[in-house]
């Protein structure tokens, strides 16, 4: 049966980015930081959308940290990857590692097979 | 911190969403860096595209409230289905309720009408009584609304903010209008001039200024003015006090009966000047009569002590502790808190209104305990449509306000059967209270809007607590009948089910020890017999003068035994607030009231000879036993009676002993005795047990209420246990079935059934007893004798509320125990 849990790539980016961003993983820090790696603009409503998607899956979990001046006393919000986000991430990183696998030598001339 | 201009913030706030305030502050954060790096203009253009590109956010988050669709009709219907379906706890539920709100009716005006003493008087919050700290001798002081004749002059051209100063003499007497017509008026007063300078009481007639002028003056009241002569039009027209006439020079609006003194008439004291004996009008420390004032504005109550004992010192010449210390009490003030000795009228009394206030608001915590006690135990029954409706989509604001139509229709039931009962027992309660209280519940200010509260709190807040106990539960347990019923919601329940019946273990207890201690004082000897003794007034001072005569005439009847006279009614507190209480008497009242004589002889023929105020030097020619005067309220007073006539001293009372048989035919001897004495005057008696009786009126009052109060609670108690049980054994039908399946008795059913109730209940007795032991010994500190707190009042208590509550689990018991079990198990 196929499962509607596939990862979708800017999805995969998203958990990925938090995973690299550890503990200061909110919102803003999130989108920059993909910007910055990628050189692709996000919108806003893009990744808050992704994240609250996600979260909804239950591969992000979040807390609200504290309110501070500096954002108009708004809260940030700090993402991290739940177990099932990162089970679903190795997942998409496994299967795409076995189709890369699975092409026969030659056919992708650019990228000569390691071996 | 660069903030965007308010229209972008105005659109930040509609665009995210309320449950993400982290998304704002990242569009705030961001503003900031990119109008530092790239100017404002660029921030603000980049923070329009990010806001818009926010919105489709708002479809996708599911937090939106969505609004309570109207499902008025709907409601009602299933309403009213659940409520017929479940008559008999819709009945207990409306009897409840409608019991307890019918007595916070009554007690609610009962209280307004307390509180409102005294409050009608026009600039009342600046009249003050001046009352009197007097000593007695010694360390011993007494406090009196009373004042001497003095005061007034003592005070009112010498101490500053005084308006107007008043004295009032208040006293019953007989009235002759037109020669022939006499009426008995107990409410005349005596007052100064600017009585109705201090008392602004409206006038329908006659000039207020000058009214009291002159000593032939009075001014009447319009009730009487109707009484006397049929209309009010009445100045200038005459009556008669005492063989002397006076002129009416005005007529006043009738008080109202909420006002700590009445007067009918008010004359002018310098008429009754010529009528006061020499200690009144010459004797400071006397205290004859009530002094009121007026006071300006911005006047110092504790300046107004110091300067009026300043003036005491000054011209009096009198200091030390012996000198009486003159106090203020505001007049608003005088029903509730006042309770010295010679007070114009009964005042209430702040513990009462506290107490009764207390009740009410208990009664009917009690019936929305059982409100809510019934309702979540019925709710259980109904877990089938509230998961329907659920998984049909009905938001938890939805179901709340179909289970507070439900309650709005029991409460407002409820409130109408309320106003009904209140205004059927309004008589009774009036008869009771000593009021004359009335109502409206249309236009009345304070019942109106407290019956709505009524109807919110428990519309409102008791209709929402089974609908959230349902709701918390799973929706899938409740379609699949898993429905786990034990655990917090029952300490809830049985919580509030000890809470009950510890009210009313607290009010029996208290009942019963109140019952205890009054037939102890009742049946306790007082020293004197009360039976068979006919008290007679002897009206004026002229009936007094032939007192001999009278005596003489009565004994001519065998079935008198003795008569005697005394100036004091022997049944209350003899004199005033001496150490010891001197009674003028006549020779025979020792052997009247049949007091038996002690034996400290040796008293005899030692010369007593009184205080420093009343200096009467004579031989003691006999000792009385200890005897209580008036109720076993007191201790055992030091009394001296002393020979006098009625050239010394008036007599205003007859004691005549009769022999206990054919009293009626006794009684009217008397009547003709009197008639041929005292002439046209009406004769009037009453028994001297009857006026001992009279003494434990409160007491009979307060009894009555306790009484009617922990029968009302256990009532209630016992619906809702009843309620309750019948629930618990419909719930444990099946189970009932299986055990008798197995072969369990009848009894044994009955105490697997019964024994978690009984448990609270006993819960509730351990709770209970202290806080009655509690109450009651304060109550008891009211009394010089009190009976022992028996442990069988507590004992008693618990074993009869044990009793009701187990008669109240019996009925379900049994009927759920007798069922044959094929009818229990066979049903799926």
């Amino acid at each position: 049966m196929f499962s509607r849990n596939n990862l979708g790539e800017f999805e995969e980016i998203v958990m990925l980015t938090i995973g690299v961003l550890g503990e200061s993983a909110y919102g803003l820090a999130i989108k920059e930081e993909i910007e910055s790696r990628l050189k692709r603009a996000v919108s806003m409503g893009a990744l808050h959308t992704g994240l609250y998607r996600l979260e909804q899956k239950g591969y992000l979990k979040s807390k609200l940290g504290k309110a501070t001046n500096v954002r108009g006393g708004k809260p940030k919000r700090f993402f991290s990857v739940t177990a099932s986000g990162q089970k679903a991430l190795k997942k998409a990183m496994e299967s795409r590692q076995q189709l890369w696998k699975d092409i026969p030598e030659g056919v992708f001339k650019l990228f000569p097979s390691e071996q | 911190m660069i903030e965007p201009p308010k229209i972008l913030h105005w659109l930040l706030d509609r665009c995210c969403p309320e449950s993400r305030p982290d998304l704002k502050g990242d569009f705030l954060e961001l503003y900031d860096t990119r109008s530092n790096e790239n100017g404002r203009s660029f921030a603000n253009r980049k923070l329009l595209r990010d806001a818009i590109s926010v919105i489709p956010m708002n479809f996708i988050i599911k937090e939106k409230r969505h609004k309570p669709v109207v499902m008025f009709k709907t409601n009602l219907k299933i309403a009213q289905r659940n409520l017929v379906k479940n008559r008999m706890y819709t009945a207990i539920n409306i009897v409840g309720l409608s019991v307890s709100l019918t007595i916070c009716i009554l007690i609610t005006l009962f209280i307004r009408d307390e509180v409102s003493f005294d409050r009608n008087f026009e600039g009342g919050d600046r009249v003050y009584r001046i009352a009197g700290n007097y000593s007695q001798g010694g360390a011993d002081r007494v406090k009196s609304a009373q004042t001497s004749y003095l005061v007034k002059p003592l005070i009112e051209k010498d101490v500053e903010g005084l308006e107007a100063i008043t004295r009032a003499d208040f006293n019953g007497n007989v009235i002759t209008v037109g020669g022939d017509k006499q009426y008995t008026e107990s409410h005349i007063v005596a007052g100064d001039s600017t009585f109705f300078d201090v008392f602004k009481i409206p006038f329908l007639k006659g000039d207020v200024t000058t009214a009291l002028d002159r000593p032939e003056n009075v001014v009447v009241d319009q009730t009487t003015a109707i009484k006397y002569f049929g209309t009010d039009d009445v100045l200038g027209k005459t009556i008669e006090l005492r063989n002397v006439q006076f002129v009416i020079t005005g007529v006043f609006e009738t008080l109202p009966s909420n006002t700590h003194f009445q007067c009918a008439m008010v004359f002018s004291i310098s008429g009754f000047k010529q009528w006061y004996p020499d200690w009144v009008l010459t004797n400071a420390s006397g205290t004859s009569l009530v002094t009121y004032i007026r006071v300006k504005e911005n006047f110092s109550v504790a300046g107004f002590e110091s300067a009026i004992s300043k003036q005491v010192a000054a011209r009096w010449h009198w200091e030390g502790d012996g000198a009486p210390k003159y106090f203020l009490q505001p007049l608003t003030s005088i029903h509730l808190e006042s309770n010295l000795q010679g007070e114009v009228g009964v005042n209430g009394n702040k513990i009462t209104v506290y107490i009764f206030s207390i009740t009410a608001l208990v009664i009917l915590i009690l019936a929305c305990i059982n409100y809510i006690n019934l309702t979540t135990a019925a709710s259980f029954q109904r877990n089938k449509e509230v998961g329907m409706k659920k998984v049909l989509g009905s938001t938890t604001r939805m179901q709340i306000s179909q289970f507070q139509t439900e309650s709005f229709l029991v409460a407002t039931t409820a409130v109408i059967i309320a106003l009904v009962l209140a205004k059927l027992f309004m008589p009774t309660f009036n008869e009771l209270s000593g009021k004359t209280l009335n109502f409206n519940p249309f236009t009345d200010p304070v019942v109106g809007p407290g019956i709505l509260a009524v109807l919110a709190l428990v519309g409102g807040v008791a209709g929402i607590s089974p609908a959230l106990v349902l709701l918390r539960t799973s929706t899938m347990g409740m379609l699949t009948n898993k429905l786990e019923l034990r655990g917090r919601k029952s300490y809830l329940r049985s919580g509030l089910i000890i809470f009950q019946f510890s009210i009313s273990i607290t009010l029996i207890a208290c009942t019963l020890i109140v019952v205890d201690q009054i037939s102890f004082i009742r049946k306790s000897d007082l020293g004197i017999d009360p039976e068979s003794v006919v008290l007679v007034p002897l009206q004026t001072s002229e009936i007094a003068e032939k007192s001999e005569l009278l005596k003489t005439e009565a004994l001519r009847n065998p079935a008198v035994i003795s008569v005697s006279a005394s100036m004091n009614k022997v049944t209350e507190r003899v004199g005033g607030w001496r150490q010891y209480k001197v009674d003028p008497a006549q020779k025979d009242e020792v052997s009247c009231p049949s007091t038996a004589v002690s034996v400290g002889k040796n008293l005899l023929g030692t010369t007593f000879t009184g205080s420093k105020w009343f200096v009467r030097t004579g031989e003691i020619i006999g000792v009385v036993k200890d005897f209580h005067f008036a109720s076993l309220h007191d201790k055992v007073e030091p009394v001296v009676f002393y020979l006098s006539s009625e050239q010394t001293e008036g007599y205003n009372w007859l004691e005549v002993k009769i022999s206990s048989e054919n009293m009626p035919q006794t009684i009217e001897s008397l009547k003709s005795v009197w008639a041929s004495v005292a002439g046209e005057r009406a004769f009037e008696f009453e028994f001297m047990d009857e006026a001992v009786a009279n003494h434990y009126q409160a007491e009979d009052r307060f009894l009555k209420i306790f009484t009617t109060f922990s029968v009302l609670s256990i009532m209630l108690g016992g619906l809702g246990l009843f309620g309750l049980t019948a629930f618990m054994a419909k719930r444990r039908t099946k189970e009932i079935g299986i055990r008798r399946v197995m072969g369990a008795s009848v009894p044994a059913l009955i105490q697997i059934l019964s024994k978690d109730f009984l448990k609270l209940v006993l819960i509730a007795n351990i709770l209970g007893w202290p806080i009655a032991w509690y109450i009651m010994k304060n109550w008891m500190s009211n009394f010089a004798y009190h009976a022992p707190i028996s442990a069988w009042a507590f004992i008693g208590t618990g074993i009869a509320v044990l009793m009701i509550a187990f008669l109240c689990i019996l009925f379900h018991s049994l009927k759920v125990s007798r069922v044959n079990p094929v009818k229990s198990l066979r049903s799926e």
